[in-house]
């Protein structure tokens, strides 16, 4: 596969899975490009939704990093796919929301509100983008994928801190349960509609 | 793994502490103390392996130059395989003659108990907790590293750590000669910090670990098309590189100062980055062009991050560096004023990304 890709992911996370994955699925190492991510350790009070990590207060600024960035990036790989194989990795995680159960969909009319904002046309069948929305977040797949089940996407289970890419060899079964047809038995419902979105940047 | 590091009166560092993680990026403004603080790992380390005398480890100029206080104080905390090692050095400076440096005290201890330990000249060697004195003690030099351990006993496990598993990292491309010097022997020499000894190391390396070195190839070939191997011919180090059916061969030092750079780094990163090992990288980026940084980056992380994956402790002011890394892994030195050098976790700035925040110097405390 000599196809370029580009991820736009909310945290390390994410872009240590995503990496994985599309090297498992035969991407050159040198052939993925990570956007910048940001620090989601704000110490700000205001977020409705915040929760503390290592001592800062947290928001959920790493969505609205992917939903500022991803009408630019969007129009970025539709003109450079027009030229040169290349394909783009939207990671959003929906997770909670402090007024109602926010859903996949939720994040998905969100990112094309994002370009709608911004005069820029939904993503097409035809573009080689795939958004990846687990639910409630990557974490939860991750801990889907690494054998633990059953597993409830309204919950929030432990994170990997400083094991991030141990965490992320899970990204080798996404890959490989990607390839089959059907979802996996137990899976989350957010994680079948992921393994399709991952298959159209394939 | 080192837990922490504590310095007083060395540099610019006075009553300094940190406690890095598995994976640290150290970011800050020249001179604040970044490079600093990895040459004092430096100076412990050639001092316990015995490669330097108290007096050219910790020089009258290591000081602090604001400082009169005589004492210098190293502290490091190291664990080894489940077990924290706490190594303290106090050395003592005569504050008329330069030359009259002399260690004042030299500990090590384990969460067993004391292991060895150097005091008013008098060298003690704990065994099973019991002191045996020991004849022969320099003050100008390691009791630590000269005292002979027993295999397997915690003596054994530091100084085979600092000896072994602790290493520096400052590429300089120039500096690597592709002549390959023969040892006696089949093990590999020392990694000099600035790799120019490069050759020398990489040709036993290869032998000790093909598996290793094949897949640092693999990875060297996705950034140098054409790539296809190092090897050693007539003592020197060369590189062939297949296009179109055609083999070219090169002297390692007909390479660019990047590609040499980018080949070492990623030998290092697949023949060196495993478990138990700490890896200080001082500015690595500087050679490498910027597509060649962050895939680099990505996979240092990915044998980083991870339970048994190596301690990496880096220095770099390259924005992909800054953007991959810092958000969670970044630690910002400063100064104050050019006061004492300090540290604190890097914080980026609302709504910008890493780089961005240190370029507008808006990561500057509250």
């Amino acid at each position: 596969m000599s196809r370029f890709f580009v991820i736009l992911c909310e945290d390390l996370q994410a872009s240590c899975f995503l990496r994985r994955a599309l090297i498992a699925a035969g991407a050159r190492r040198h052939d993925i490009r990570v956007c910048p991510f940001p620090d989601n350790r704000f110490r700000a009070q205001s977020a409705s939704d915040d929760r503390p990590v290592d001592g800062y207060r947290v928001y959920a600024c790493g969505s609205q990093h992917v939903r500022e960035n991803y009408p630019s990036e969007l129009v970025a790989i539709r003109a450079r796919s027009a030229k040169r194989d290349a394909a783009l990795v939207v990671h959003i995680d929906v997770d909670n929301s402090s007024t109602s159960e926010r859903t996949v969909q939720d994040r998905q009319r969100e990112l094309e509100g994002a370009c709608r904002a911004r005069g820029v046309p939904a993503r097409r069948d035809s573009d080689p983008v795939a958004h990846i929305v687990p639910r409630r977040n990557i974490e939860t797949w991750i801990h889907f994928l690494r054998g633990n089940a059953p597993i409830d996407e309204a919950v929030e289970y432990p994170k990997w801190g400083g094991r991030e890419a141990e965490a992320a060899e899970a990204a080798v079964d996404f890959v490989a349960r990607s390839r089959e047809p059907g979802a996996p038995l137990g899976a989350p419902p957010s994680l079948a509609m992921g393994l399709a979105e991952f298959h159209r940047v394939l | 793994m080192i837990e922490r590091v504590y310095l007083d009166n060395f540099r610019s560092f006075v009553n300094f502490e940190w406690r890095p993680g598995q994976l640290a990026l150290l970011l800050g403004p020249n001179g604040a103390g970044k490079t600093a603080l990895l040459e004092a790992l430096d100076a412990v380390q050639a001092f316990v392996k015995g490669e330097t005398s108290v007096s050219e480890a910790f020089p009258a100029s290591s000081r602090t130059r604001w400082e009169t206080r005589v004492g210098q104080t190293i502290e490091l905390d190291v664990r080894i395989r489940k077990i924290l090692y706490r190594y303290r050095l106090v050395v003592t400076h005569d504050a008329d003659d330069d030359d009259d440096v002399q260690v004042a005290s030299e500990a090590l201890q384990s969460d067993d108990g004391s292991i060895v330990e150097f005091r008013s000249g008098d060298l003690t060697l704990f065994r099973d907790q019991k002191p045996q004195a020991m004849a022969g003690a320099k003050p100008t030099r390691s009791g630590v590293g000269a005292l002979a351990s027993r295999p397997g006993d915690a003596l054994a496990q530091f100084q085979d750590w600092i000896s072994t598993k602790l290493w520096l990292i400052r590429p300089d491309p120039r500096a690597m000669s592709g002549r390959v010097q023969r040892r006696r022997g089949t093990n590999a020499p020392w990694l000099e910090p600035d790799l120019s000894n490069f050759a020398a190391w990489y040709v036993p390396t290869l032998a000790a670990k093909p598996g290793s070195v094949f897949k640092a190839h693999a990875a060297i070939a996705e950034a140098l098309p054409g790539f296809v191997e190092l090897f050693e011919e007539d003592a020197e180090l060369s590189a062939r590189f297949e296009r179109d059916g055609t083999t070219s061969t090169y002297r390692f030092d007909e390479l660019s100062d990047g590609e040499r750079a980018l080949v070492a780094l990623y030998v290092i990163l697949h023949a060196v980055a495993g478990p138990n090992k700490t890896i200080v990288f001082d500015e690595p980026d500087n050679y490498l062009a910027l597509r060649e940084i962050q895939p680099w980056l990505a996979e240092l992380a990915d044998r980083t991050l991870r339970a048994d994956g190596p301690q990496v402790l880096l220095v770099s002011h390259h924005p992909d560096a800054l953007n991959f890394l810092a958000v969670q892994n970044g630690w910002r030195v400063f100064r104050d004023r050019s006061g004492p050098s300090r540290i604190e976790r890097f914080q980026a700035a609302e709504a910008l990304d890493a780089a961005e925040t240190v370029a507008r110097g808006w990561d500057e405390p509250a």
